[in-house]
Order: structure tokens, then C-alpha cells, then sequence
């Protein structure tokens, strides 16, 4: 069923309300909104829109962080895995957070350290903070890269 | 703020499920040791504020300097040949 979201973002969008994502706990900073929807920005871009379904103020730039750094492992225990409900691991999807900074929008950085975790098939999400220190909230990106890449299949498509 | 004093070795109990131990007491530092339900996200504080901090950078973003962003990808030279800052 198709609900209307007035995002101060993104204009009047429609979203699909069974394809939601939950974050029971909230996004560390927005601990009261618990709803997202997963947008597309433009088609043939990595990048999408996370929008808060009951904050129509607030959205987030996300993309697959698997594109500029491949071997980005985010290392989650066993009781978090447990936590969002994870058993198999190909109903995990990561996201990761961009920071576009406004004084220079070509700077953009990927939060890595606190990657947005999705179970696809309970479509809830937590965002983890890494213990492992090699990963930075501020990973500068290769904008050539980023953009070379075709747009992913993620959560909100499949 | 409750404030206890522990030695080494000596812990607290925090309800029925949370547990923390003193380790270590060394120079500055301490080290804790901490039992809790797998519900229960432990952080150091530090961390998790950076986090937040981030986030809300994040989610002050412009539309217009996505896009901005993205006319690079059309005009991929645009960006080398620009003046630099």
C-alpha cells in the first residue's frame, strides 16, 4: 500500500508502507524515529535517500559501501547477529552513511564506523558501532569511483 | 549521579541482569569488565557521540549539493580542470 511522505528533502514521495524499515532502537542522534523508507535519488547512481517516515524533515544520503571499498568487513558478534534476528547472511544488506559537507559537497565522506546494518526479511536495522578502530566515522571517498559504479540492488528493491 | 567506590576485583550490579566489574586499576586507566543481556548495546561514550555528532551532520544535508555531485558523473573532466580551493 502506497502512503505519501511531504519530504522537506525530497518533495511529495510515495512509498510502498510494507517495504519499511524499522529501527526499534532509533539512529544514535534520533533515537524517536523509527520508521525509513528506502528511496531512490535518480536511476544509474549508487546513491539513495533513507527517509524517516514520521520526521518528514529528516533524511539520509546512504549508499553500498561495498562499492568504494570492497573489502569492507563490518565485524558484528554473534549476539548482535542474534540481535537483528540474522541467520542467513544473504538477508543482510549494509549500508553506510554519507556526510556531504556543505562548504565543500565534493568532500564527501562514509560514516564506516557505524554502519546501518538491514535484515531484509524482518526489514528491521540497527546502526552498529565498530569496536574496530581501522574503520573512521569520516572515510574520505573517491567521488570517481563512487560514480563509475552501477546503482546496486539494495534493500528497498528487492 | 551515584557515585560508589570499588577496588580491584569488587563490582556492582545494576538491576538483575547487568553486572560490572573493576579489572584493572592502572595510572589513569581502568579496566571494566561488563555482563549484560544481548539487548543491551554497550558503548564507550566517546564513540557512540561521535556517531551521533556525525549524524546529524549527515542528515543536514543539502539536496542541491547532491545533485551538485552528481553533474560531475555528465561532466566527469569538470572536476580536475576546476580551480582548487
Amino acid at each position: 500500500m502506497n502512503m505519501m511522505i511531504e519530504s522537506a528533502k525530497l518533495g511529495p514521495i510515495a512509498i510502498d508502507s510494507e517495504r519499511l524499515i524499522t529501527f526499534p532502537e532509533g539512529i544514535p542522534g534520533f533515537p524517536e524515529v523509527k520508521r525509513y523508507a528506502l528511496v531512490e535519488n535518480d536511476k544509474g547512481h549508487p546513491f539513495f535517500w533513507l527517509q524517516a517516515v514520521e520526521d518528514p524533515d529528516l533524511a539520509f544520503v546512504v549508499t553500498d559501501p561495498l562499492i568504494f571499498k570492497p573489502d569492507y568487513r563490518p565485524a558484528l558478534s554473534p549476539e548482535e547477529l542474534k540481535e537483528l534476528e540474522i541467520e542467513q547472511l544473504d538477508s543482510v544488506v549494509v549500508l553506510t552513511i554519507l556526510t556531504i559537507p556543505h562548504d565543500d559537497p565534493l568532500k564527501i565522506t562514509a560514516n564506516l564506523l557505524g554502519p546501518l546494518i538491514i535484515n531484509t526479511t524482518t526489514r528491521k536495522g540497527k546502526q552498529f558501532v565498530l569496536s574496530d578502530q581501522n574503520y573512521s566515522h569520516r572515510e574520505p571517498l573517491s567521488l570517481t569511483q563512487l560514480l563509475s559504479a552501477p546503482a546496486p540492488e539494495i534493500a528497498g528493491k528487492k | 549521579m551515584l557515585v560508589l567506590t570499588r577496588r580491584s576485583g569488587e563490582g556492582i550490579v545494576i538491576g538483575d541482569q547487568i553486572r560490572v566489574v573493576v579489572i584493572e586499576v592502572h595510572g589513569g586507566q581502568v579496566r571494566l569488565g561488563i555482563e549484560a543481556p544481548a539487548g543491551i548495546t554497550i558503548y564507550r561514550e566517546e564513540v557512540l557521540n561521535k556517531i551521533k555528532l556525525e549524524n546529524k551532520k549527515a542528515a543536514d544535508v543539502d539536496p542541491t549539493q547532491l545533485k551538485k555531485i552528481l553533474s560531475k558523473k555528465d561532466r566527469p573532466s569538470e572536476g580536475e580542470k576546476g580551480p582548487k580551493k
